[in-house]
């Protein structure tokens, strides 16, 4: 079974593609279709995935990890409880997670899945979270831009022509801007900017330094650990940011122990103020992505909203200034990408439903090479970046670009291959390099044809040819991780499968017991201790083994949460 | 490509129906595998955006912003067509945007620049793109919130400067600012009207970021060719756009605008000189004797070192070569005697020791390029070493004044132009262009000095000047009439390289190389009265070669009627005046003129 991914900073989801239609697999026991992006270990071994482990954050922040995709295709370790994890392991396991839920569902194991990634990730970023679906024991057919997904479940509600309209892609950890256009089933990007660097956790670290020094004057919350002082104050933007999206003002508040509760009240407009420098980084990708498909602003048809932070309404008011109009607001923010992801998987299984439907898309990035000069005194000196494929090129393309030699009687010629839009490839993504022996001839007399092959799942392909002597070499450009061999991917797999995971059924307590303990470190007084009580006699019940206990004092407690928090879980 | 290209591949027959043109290629594509058929696929799309491009074939009368002539790689100011050809009237944007915006006022708020003032005038937009849409003026809607009166007392007397500079109420933001920026000749913008562009160009800022997407991007592209353009009197002023429009993000990209580029490189500079003219700086007592006027006296030791000096004035020339251009060109010359080998060992350990005190514009990890005469540059750590920096300007040297010519050979002849040109190929390879855009950097730089010694030279050197004007005046008028013009006016071609033929190419070099041997008098002769009177017999000629009737040809002359028409007068006047051998006195003065 093929299916669709949408691997997010903050909540991940999984859709399939079933009798023609997208459908969201529901996560866990409660139904919620949204899973957490988190992953928390016990220190005695068991190690927890998505609301749980999120659940766990509060009381365990060291051992917890969240938003681990802005990390993706770095060499970040992530520590927990005494393990080492880097971001696809991390990912992998959440995928893991969203595979089990969807045998539990479907009761067949997907194998195969396409999986979202934003538009603007690098090379390196796809390549990490094409390992993280390998490592989850997932085929990756394919990597899909997030907003060329959701472009596709907004497009395909009717299936009918759309002048090119603006997908604002503003997730958790990234902002991507892609400009699609459909018409006769064929589902166009006209092309995609992004930041790597800009989502929903910046206006909490922007809510957090606006809230911090008035929040504790005292210096209470200064005399904390650090690990756990990031974690409260993280948790309390959070959920400050998501009230104000409904509300003009909402309080901030941390709770440091049973008696201490800080708070402070928080309104739209200082919040807006806040996050002005934010909000001003949302016009660069914008503009990149209107000049480079060559349409004005005003001849957008629409402005999709996508992602969970275009529910700020600082960010939608910023949107309608920049377009003169308001957006639209119509599709999921957290679903839509997940759902494209499945359509998508359906594409790839070559669905009847889908036969009429094709989408083409762009490289969101330049690709070209270091032209590298050897001096006569022997070294090398190092160009400039040339590009070959320019940005926002519709794929797959293959294009060539012809350089030749600097000095006499050289042997070899050295690319190395980049990523980028800078004009000194040290600022730029370095890809691979390719050396080749050239025939000894005067300087510039021997020409390589490089030439550049981008196919649709972004795979580059660089094939070099010399005229001169008709010789040809090719190469595949693979990232450090595939070089390292298929055996020490498979070790990694295993040391991953060999972590300890509650059971199903038992998982559904622990959760709740996890959820529990996050409800008591938000309280204080007469709730705390009612929890603490609730807790108590849980545990207890727990202890018993009795199934039929159990389940009722499962609906009990999590009757009790509801109420406290107000509101029905996810 | 086929004559029925683009239809052919599309297998339609020619329309004009945009419905037609994407059904057809849907069905294509539909009908391929695209990653096995990479070449089908781009040759399909490249024939449906053609025929696309054909259907619209709408007349687009594009706005014509200020052209920054000084870049070369045009672009500087993109306007949309799409804006240039939107319907004036029917487009829902123009009416519903500033209706739909204003009221949610963000622009209004968020700090001091943005507060409408009381004597601003139309909006910018407007002003600067009077061609677009138009729109209802939008300043009177405005409600006064709690924020504007804050900004109020830094108002006072602020009318009164508007008054003495003699701007008219009523003008927009960007009107006063190109108004304060053109103003006068004069480098420097004196207090008041430093006041005023400054708050006229935060003002602009303002409007911009309250505007939808499109005009913002039109009016920052506005602004940057504005400041390119009036550089140096914009200096002030470059500091602030850049922050505001994020430019510093931009500088380091390939395919940065050549304005925004041009600002870069200024800027920098800028910042240089804001820091070492802090009394506390290690090298500004060597700035500030270079910044003295006249040649420096016997005493000049007493006041800097030379080392200090010397290592001034090669860091401007690798760095910010137009630093150089506010310098006493005398007080240079009297520092710039050979170095005494000794001295220049020790200066160099001392620059190894302070090095970091100026920071990261000024890299010296890097060995220098030395010139002919035993003066070292120093060049960028990340740009070419020494060898190759050597050879990028001897390819200059040899591409400017023919092969067989080196920048020794030229230094024994005219060092000034010599050291102008290794100072140019470092300017442009520090500002991001490559050799080529070096070379060519160097080949307009050597143009335009041929041009100029044609005009100050005479005898020998103007005629070989005058003769070779004539063909590039001719070569010009092929392109347009307007080449013609400008050259004729600015003495510059437009940066297209491939556009010059090579013969002509050949003529250029060999007459750069004949005038090489005439290096410039050392005092320019001032401006001097550009009105001419004209021999009859000249006019004659002119009639003979173009045609024109006596009329024509004396409107043209007074610089009015037809470009075509001056162009052919003034390429005439020109050929009949180098074969005329009239009153001598006559002949020079008009080919000064030319």
């Amino acid at each position: 079974m093929l299916i669709g991914i949408d691997l997010g900073t903050t909540n991940s989801a999984a859709a399939i593609w079933q009798k023609g239609a997208a459908r969201l697999i529901p996560a866990g026991a409660d139904g919620a279709l949204l899973t957490p992006s988190a992953v928390s270990c016990e220190a005695a071994g068991a190690t927890w995935v998505g609301t749980p482990a999120r659940d766990r954050r509060a009381a365990h922040p060291a051992d917890t990890a969240t938003s681990f995709k802005r990390a993706m295709g770095t060499n970040t370790l992530f520590h927990l409880a005494g393990r080492e994890f880097r971001a696809e392991d991390l990912s992998a396991l959440v995928l893991r997670a969203l595979v089990e839920d969807i045998a539990a569902e479907t009761g067949t194991r997907p194998t195969e899945a396409v999986i979202t990634v934003p538009a603007y990730f690098n090379d390196r970023q796809r390549k990490a979270t094409r390992q993280a679906g390998e490592l989850a024991g997932l085929t990756v057919r394919r990597l899909i831009n997030e907003p060329t997904a959701a472009a596709l479940a907004f497009g395909l509600q009717d299936k009918g022509d759309r002048e090119p309209f603006l997908v604002f892609d503003l997730g958790g950890g990234t902002f991507d801007v892609s400009i699609v256009e459909m018409y006769e089933g064929i589902v166009e990007v006209r092309a995609s900017a992004g930041d790597n660097r800009l989502g929903g956790d910046d206006f909490d670290r922007a809510l957090i330094a606006l809230a911090a020094p008035r929040l504790d004057p005292d210096g209470r919350l200064a005399a904390i650990a650090e690990t756990r002082r990031e974690a409260l104050l993280a948790r309390a933007a959070e959920r400050c940011r998501k009230a104000l999206s409904s509300a003009a003002e909402a309080d901030f508040t941390v709770t440091l122990d049973a008696e201490t509760q800080l708070s402070l009240t928080i309104g739209q407009d200082e919040f807006e103020t806040a996050c002005a420098p934010l909000l001003d980084r949302l016009r660069d990708p914008i503009v990149r992505a209107l000049r480079d498909s060559d349409i004005a602003a005003q001849d957008l048809s629409e402005i999709v909203l996508v992602g969970g932070a275009t529910r700020m309404p600082a960010v939608r008011k910023a949107i309608t200034r920049l377009f003169g109009r308001f957006p639209n607001a119509t599709v999921h923010p957290d679903h839509a990408v997940a759902l494209g992801a499945a359509i998508q998987a359906g594409l790839a299984a070559r669905d009847a439903a889908l036969d009429e439907v094709r989408i083409t898309d762009v490289c969101p990035y330049t690709l070209g090479v270091e032209v590298a000069e050897p001096t006569p005194s022997g070294g090398l000196q190092k160009g400039l970046f040339s590009p070959i494929i320019e940005r926002n090129t519709p794929v797959p393309v293959s294009r060539v670009q012809s350089y030749s030699t600097l000095s006499d009687g050289q042997k070899q010629i050295e690319f190395g291959i980049y990523q980028g839009e800078a004009r000194e490839v040290a600022r730029n993504i370095r890809l691979g390099e390719i050396r080749i022996p050239v025939p000894a001839r005067p300087a510039g007399e021997v020409d390589v044809d490089v030439r550049f092959s981008y196919d649709s799942s972004g795979l580059l392909e660089v094939d070099l040819h010399i005229p001169l002597d008709d010789s040809r070499h090719n190469l595949v450009i693979l990232d450090e991780e595939d070089r390292e061999g298929p055996e020490s991917l498979a070790a990694r797999r295993e040391a991953l499968a060999a972590l300890k995971f509650h059971p199903r059924e038992d998982a559904a307590n622990m959760a709740l017991l996890a959820r529990a303990e996050r409800c008591y470190e938000d309280h204080i007084g007469p709730v705390r201790q009612n929890l603490g009580r609730a807790i108590t006699r849980f545990t207890g019940i727990l202890d018993t083994q009795e199934p039929r206990l159990i389940a009722e004092a499962r609906d009990r407690l999590s009757a009790q949460l509801d109420a406290i928090e107000g509101s029905a879980p996810l | 490509m086929s004559e029925t290209f683009p239809w052919s591949v599309l297998g339609i027959a020619p329309t004009s129906d945009r419905k037609a043109i994407r059904k057809a290629y849907a069905a294509s594509v539909k009908a391929m595998d695209i990653d096995a058929e990479v070449e089908g696929y781009a040759q399909l799309r490249s024939a449906r955006d053609h025929a696309l491009a054909l259907a619209k074939e709408a007349p687009v009368d594009a706005v014509s912003p200020p052209v920054f002539r000084d870049i070369p790689e045009g672009g500087v100011n993109r306007v949309s067509e799409d804006e240039a050809a939107s319907p004036p009237s029917s487009g829902f944007w123009p009416l519903a945007a500033p209706r739909l915006l204003r009221p949610l006022g963000e622009g209004s708020v968020r700090s001091a620049p943005q507060v409408p003032e009381p004597d601003q005038g139309r909006p910018c937009f407007e002003t600067i793109f009077p061609d677009a849409p138009t729109d209802t003026p939008i300043a009177a809607t405005l409600e006064l919130g709690p924020h504007q009166s804050l900004a109020a007392p830094t108002l006072s007397g602020y009318g009164e400067i508007e008054a003495a500079l003699g701007l008219i109420p009523g003008q927009s933001a960007c009107e006063r600012l190109e108004a304060v920026l053109a103003e006068s000749d004069d480098p420097v913008l004196t207090d008041a009207e430093r006041i005023v562009a400054l708050r006229a160009l935060q003002a602009a800022i303002g409007e911009a970021r309250s505007e939808g997407i499109d005009r913002q991007e039109q009016i920052e592209n506005w602004l940057a060719g504005l400041l390119a353009t009036h550089w140096p009197r914009s200096a002030p002023l470059l500091e602030t756009a850049t922050q505001a429009f994020g430019w510093h993000e931009e500088w380091h990209r390939f395919d940065a605008r050549p304005a925004v580029r041009f600002i870069g490189a200024r800027l920098r500079g800028a910042r240089f000189r804001a820091r070492v003219e802090d009394p506390g700086h290690r090298y500004h007592a060597a700035w500030r004797e270079l910044n003295r006027k006249g040649p420096a006296g016997p005493f000049r030791w007493l006041r800097a070192s030379r080392d200090d000096v010397q290592f001034v004035l090669s860091g401007l020339r690798a760095n910010f070569a137009h630093l150089e251009d506010d310098l006493d060109p005398r007080r240079i010359a009297s520092w710039n005697r050979p170095v005494i080998w000794p001295r220049v060992v020790l200066g160099l350990c001392w620059l190894a020791l302070l090095t970091n005190l100026l920071g990261l514009s000024w890299p010296f990890g890097s060995p220098g390029y030395e010139l002919p005469d035993g003066t070292r540059i120093e060049l960028a750590e990340d740009g070419p070493g020494p060898t190759l920096f050597g050879e990028y300007v001897e390819t200059a040297v040899a591409e400017s004044l023919g092969r067989g010519h080196d920048l020794t050979w030229l230094w024994n002849r005219d060092a000034e132009l010599a050291r102008r040109i290794v100072a140019q190929v470092r300017a442009s390879l520090d500002s991001g262009g490559g050799a080529e855009a070096a070379t060519r950097a160097a080949v307009n730089l050597v143009r335009a000095a041929t041009h100029a010694k044609g005009h100050t030279l005479t005898g020998e050197a103007r005629e070989v000047a005058m003769r070779l004007r004539l063909d590039q005046l001719r070569a010009a008028r092929e392109m347009a009439p307007a080449t013609c013009l400008a050259l004729l006016h600015d003495g510059q071609m437009p940066e297209q390289a491939s556009s010059y033929s090579e013969p002509l190419r050949v003529r250029e070099r060999a007459a750069a190389a004949r005038l090489a041997s005439f290096p410039f008098p050392a005092e320019n002769p001032g401006e001097e009265d550009t009105s001419v009177p004209i021999p009859s017999a000249l006019i004659d000629a002119i009639i003979a070669r173009t045609g024109l009737s006596d009329a024509a040809v004396r409107e043209a002359l007074q610089n009015v009627g037809e470009d075509t028409a001056r162009c052919d007068v003034a390429i005439a006047l020109l050929a009949a005046a180098l074969n005329w051998d009239g009153a001598p006195a006559t002949r020079e003065a008009i080919l000064r003129a030319l």
